[in-house]
């Protein structure tokens, strides 16, 4: 075991950013009684099984894909290329098992304190 | 301050009922202690002198319906009367623990760190309940042409039997459920034995049913409430663990007979983590409240389990399980939901996950 605890991952601001990308697509804002888009299940059942770098990426790269589509429609921020860079950075510090579990963890942090 | 010492004999469950059985009785004698795992021997402390004219108070601690759970195995059954070798038992311990003189004898032949007791051959048999690894017995040496035989049962003198009965009737957590049953005990850690009385009381209150997902996640259920628990008794405002781990046993029952299942060490580090921080009620309180509505329901086995792994072992992988298993929960629209995490909460829990 390291000397860093996965609250470091978690912290930054990259994870910030693309925690809530993904917190937005699997646990969509409600209008009403119902969700504004259907949930984006396919991501975290996609994050779950990825082992490499390259399959990290290519997850990330679908989840935009469908996030891009929500985001024109319902004018919401993107994240920014330089956070997508640090986020590969990160993999390359930490690996990709604390980089998709301090992502995931997002997902499950009270809306209004992301 | 007044110390005994209790050499450990190395049989975990006997020697910490034991050890909370000669507490209770000093408590009894001299109206306080507190009790401590010191590794090699338990150390029990008191500010005052034993007055034996109190000795007959000791039969209040012989509540019926413990004492029924803890002799099962002779019992058969909570809910019949009690068994005549049962009440033979019972009166038999009350006696030894009663006789003044002899109580003279054995709480001054504990003011000095002496041997361990002696397992073995004695007068009185170490029941299951009491220790799993009593079950089996000592066996002879199986010599070349003989037949396989069982092992004998356990012997121990009749001081120590109604001294390990008191604790093991007075501070171990008995649950039955569908799998047979759970027997958990805390090792104190300088522990005034008046809270670990009121912890114990809260505990039956709190954990009224073994938890559906089986015994583990019964046993974390048990250990989180105990820390919450342990929470509540300030010690001038600052946090002080009060217990080092849990000793737990689990028993089955196959036809009529109790068999040994599996016994171990739960540990209470992380727990005692989180209840060091500004967070530890709001942490505990999820945990619990995950543990209590899953209790008695079927198809939320994956969510405790996952968990209880977590809680005993915080590493990555058991933080990524557990994470996934709420997350779905969350996310199906017809599971009962607990709500997500402040972010300052869940950062408290992540402190503690190495990677």
């Amino acid at each position: 075991m390291s000397e860093f605890r996965l609250k470091d991952v978690f912290e930054h601001e990259s994870i910030k950013s693309f925690g809530k990308t993904l917190r937005k697509m699997i646990r969509p804002p409600k209008e009403g009684n119902k969700e504004k888009w259907a949930s984006d299940y396919a991501s975290i059942v996609e994050l779950g099984y990825v082992e490499t770098k390259d399959q990290f990426a290519e997850v990330i790269k679908k989840l935009l894909r469908r996030y891009d589509v929500i985001a024109k429609k319902h004018q919401l921020k993107r994240p920014t290329e330089k956070n997508l860079e640090e986020l590969m950075e990160l993999i390359d510090k930490y690996g990709v098992k604390p980089v998709r579990a301090a992502l995931i963890s997002y997902a499950l942090v009270k809306k209004d304190e992301e | 301050m007044n110390h005994y010492f209790l050499a450990k004999s190395g049989w975990e469950f006997f020697d910490v009922s034991k050890a909370y059985g000669l507490g209770l009785v000093i408590q009894t004698l001299t109206g306080n202690a507190s009790i401590t795992d010191r590794g090699g021997f338990y150390l029990i402390e008191s500010k005052n002198e034993t007055k034996f004219d109190k000795i007959e108070e000791i039969s209040k601690y012989f509540d019926d319906s413990e004492l029924k759970t803890t002799l099962i195995t002779i019992q058969r059954s909570t809910k019949s009367e009690m068994k005549p070798p049962v009440k033979k038992v019972k009166g038999k311990c009350l006696e030894t623990l009663t006789d003044k003189e002899s109580m003279i004898t054995v709480i001054k032949n504990y003011e000095n760190l002496n041997s361990p007791s002696i397992i073995g051959t004695d007068k009185q048999t170490l029941y299951q309940t009491m220790d799993l690894a009593a079950t089996k017995g000592i066996r002879n040496e199986i010599l070349l042409k003989k037949n396989y035989s069982d092992g004998t049962n356990i012997k121990i003198s009749d001081k120590d039997f109604a001294l390990s009965l008191l604790g093991h009737i007075n501070f171990t957590i008995k649950k039955f459920s569908d799998f047979g049953l759970i027997l958990v005990a805390p090792t104190p850690l300088k522990t005034e034995l008046k809270n670990v009385r009121q912890i114990y009381a809260n505990l039956k209150g709190n954990v009224k049913v073994a938890h559906k997902a089986g015994w583990f996640p019964t046993i974390t259920q048990i250990a989180i409430n105990l820390v919450s628990e342990e929470i509540m008794v300030k010690d001038g405002g600052k946090f002080a663990p009060k217990f080092g781990s849990l000793i737990y046993s689990i028993m089955r029952k196959t036809g009529n007979q109790w068999k040994p299942s599996t016994g171990g060490i739960f540990p209470l580090d992380f727990l005692h983590q989180i209840a060091d921080s500004d967070n530890a009620i709001n942490i505990l309180n999820k945990w619990k409240k995950i543990f209590g509505w899953t209790s008695r329901k079927n198809g939320h086995e994956d969510l405790p389990t996952s968990l209880a792994e977590f809680i005993a072992n915080p590493n990555l992988f058991n933080y990524q399980r557990y994470v996934n298993f709420h997350l779905r929960n969350e996310i199906d629209k017809d599971n009962i939901k607990f709500g997500d995490y402040k972010k300052e909460d869940f950062l408290e829990v992540m402190k503690n996950v190495g990677i």
